[in-house]
């Protein structure tokens, strides 16, 4: 119910709901997080094609919003301002997921982790697993842009907002991130690319 | 061309996001996948956010007096010609207090100068008479904060925790979890970032991330075991160090050594940080290695002792998928 209203209310009384929510009200974090929490889990799916992460990620999130609202001064919407905080969750997530795959080299660990359901067997997947092993292996910043612009399918300026860099830098990164998947994926580069 | 120089050049605002036709396909399938249920709720973050701002406040209390206290040691050993007097220390450990000149965590109160009178300083908390804090045995010495007549906190060594008969139960803070003793002997180990609790008698749960108890078993058995069972390579095992040897079996290839070691990590330190994502590491490499039985086990231990995890829907999920079946217990080796 505060959730919706949240959505809705004027700029003072979300801002109220805010400075309570920092405060540490229990009924006003719940409205800033039922309000924005739907869009972070899928943004966060988006970012690391793990859904077993989804719910911890969730959480991290608004637990890093929550301490910082303090810091929300208001020049970005706040859906902006909880998307810049999930992409440095995420990118910390892709480290340590680097780190572990490093540790476990092993494959049974691999299979055991993958999906069985016959839906899962698709070809879809099989290109969703291979995109997302491929992501993994790019610097940060790539990746960052290209999931922004191919994957949430932003346009160049929603990009450049969400991330924060200009334009051209967002037009950069994702050229360099697709040129990086491209080579390892194995797809050929298309002339005059 | 450089990130830099790129930045300098006109961009076209409609460019594609994809070039290449031939990545359209994983693009797409990553922009379809379906959203999931959302297990996690509000009052959950809520919790969880409020106990990590404890615990960051907790460490800054410790860090300022830790702070004072080295300062005030500076002007002892500045100022010779005052022969300090003893600090009397509210929440020394009987082993440390005697030898051990330098501040420790286990005062709370920052120790006072030779110019500071004693008048001014902040009366001593004391535990309730129905709690008492010993050294265990010939284990390291135990390093301790009392917080309140009710709420200690453990940083260090072994502790046998005694309550008899308390108004309230009293909670400990380790660095690994929390719990609350209600009545009994518990013996509390901590070494780094695990703890260890062992319930001799009596009543003593763990407190979860989401605020809610898990009462844990006595494990008199282990109290004193006879040597013959206790060969000495296990004595001073942590959760971690079988966690990393988990992790070293796994790396060379050798998923039954690993099997091994996260069975003794889940069986032994079953309230330790790395027992909980062990337990899950446990019945992936089980259902690997076609012990499908043990693994549901394993996936049902990890739901009855973590009910309010994040992951929850995750592993009920991956038991759906081990299809019907039972569970004949774990077996420990």
């Amino acid at each position: 119910m505060m959730a919706a209203a949240l959505a809705h209310v004027g700029d003072m009384d979300a801002r109220s709901v805010l400075v309570a929510a920092r405060r540490g009200d229990a009924s006003a974090q719940a409205a800033v997080f039922d309000a924005h929490k739907h869009q972070v889990a899928a943004r966060i799916l988006k970012m690391t094609g793990d859904a077993a992460s989804v719910d911890d990620l969730v959480q991290e999130v608004f637990i890093a919003a929550f301490s910082a609202l303090g810091s929300f001064r208001g020049e970005a919407q706040l859906d902006t301002w909880l998307y810049r905080i999930t992409v440095n969750k995420v990118r910390n997530w892709w480290d340590a997921q680097r780190r572990r795959r490093r540790r476990e080299s092993d494959p049974v660990m691999t299979r055991a982790e993958a999906p069985v359901t016959p839906e899962e067997q698709t070809q879809t997947a099989e290109h969703r697993a291979r995109l997302y092993a491929a992501l993994a292996e790019l610097p940060g910043k790539y990746r960052e842009a290209f999931v922004a612009r191919a994957i949430e399918n932003m346009t160049l300026a929603e990009a450049s907002e969400a991330l924060g860099v200009p334009v051209s830098t967002v037009s950069f990164r994702t050229r360099k991130a697709e040129a990086l998947l491209c080579a390892a994926l194995g797809l050929e580069v298309e002339p005059g690319k | 061309m450089s990130e830099t120089d790129m930045q300098t050049f006109a961009v076209d605002p409609d460019e594609p996001a994809v070039h290449n036709a031939a990545l359209l396909p994983f693009v797409e399938a990553a922009r379809q996948q379906s959203a999931r249920r959302l297990y996690l709720d509000a009052a959950t973050v809520s919790k969880a956010w409020a106990q990590r701002r404890a615990s960051k406040r907790r460490v800054l209390a410790v860090a300022v007096a830790a702070g004072l206290g080295a300062l005030a040691l500076g002007g002892l050993y500045g100022n010779r010609a005052n022969e300090p007097s003893p600090t009397p220390s509210t929440t020394s450990s009987p082993a440390v207090a005697a030898t051990d000149p330098t501040p420790s965590v286990q005062s709370p109160a920052p120790v006072p100068t030779p110019e500071a009178t004693p008048e001014v300083a902040p009366p001593p908390v004391q535990l309730a008479d129905a709690i008492r804090l010993t050294a265990a045995g010939d284990g390291p010495a135990p390093q301790y904060r009392i917080d309140g007549p009710y709420e200690v906190t453990v940083h260090a060594g072994a502790t046998v925790v005694s309550v008899d008969d308390a108004a309230q139960p009293l909670v400990v803070h380790t660095p690994d979890a929390d719990f609350e003793i209600h009545t009994g002997v518990t013996h509390v180990v901590v070494a780094g970032d695990v703890a260890r609790v062992e319930v001799i008698e009596g009543t003593t749960f763990r407190i979860t991330r989401d605020g809610g108890r898990e009462q844990l078993g006595t494990v008199t058995a282990q109290v004193q075991p006879p040597k013959a069972k206790s060969p000495a390579t296990d004595e001073g095992v942590t959760a971690d160090m079988l966690a990393d040897r988990a992790e070293q079996r796994l790396t060379a290839g050798d998923r039954n050594g690993a099997i091994k070691h996260l069975r003794q990590l889940v069986r032994k330190f079953p309230s330790s940080g790395a027992a909980r994502t062990g337990l899950l590491d446990l019945a992936r490499l089980l259902k690997a290695d076609g012990h499908k039985a043990e693994a549901r086990c394993a996936y049902q231990e990890f739901l009855n002792r973590h009910p309010r995890s994040s992951v929850v829907g995750e592993v009920e999920r991956a038991l759906d998928k081990l299809g019907e079946g039972q569970c004949r217990g774990l077996k420990p080796r």
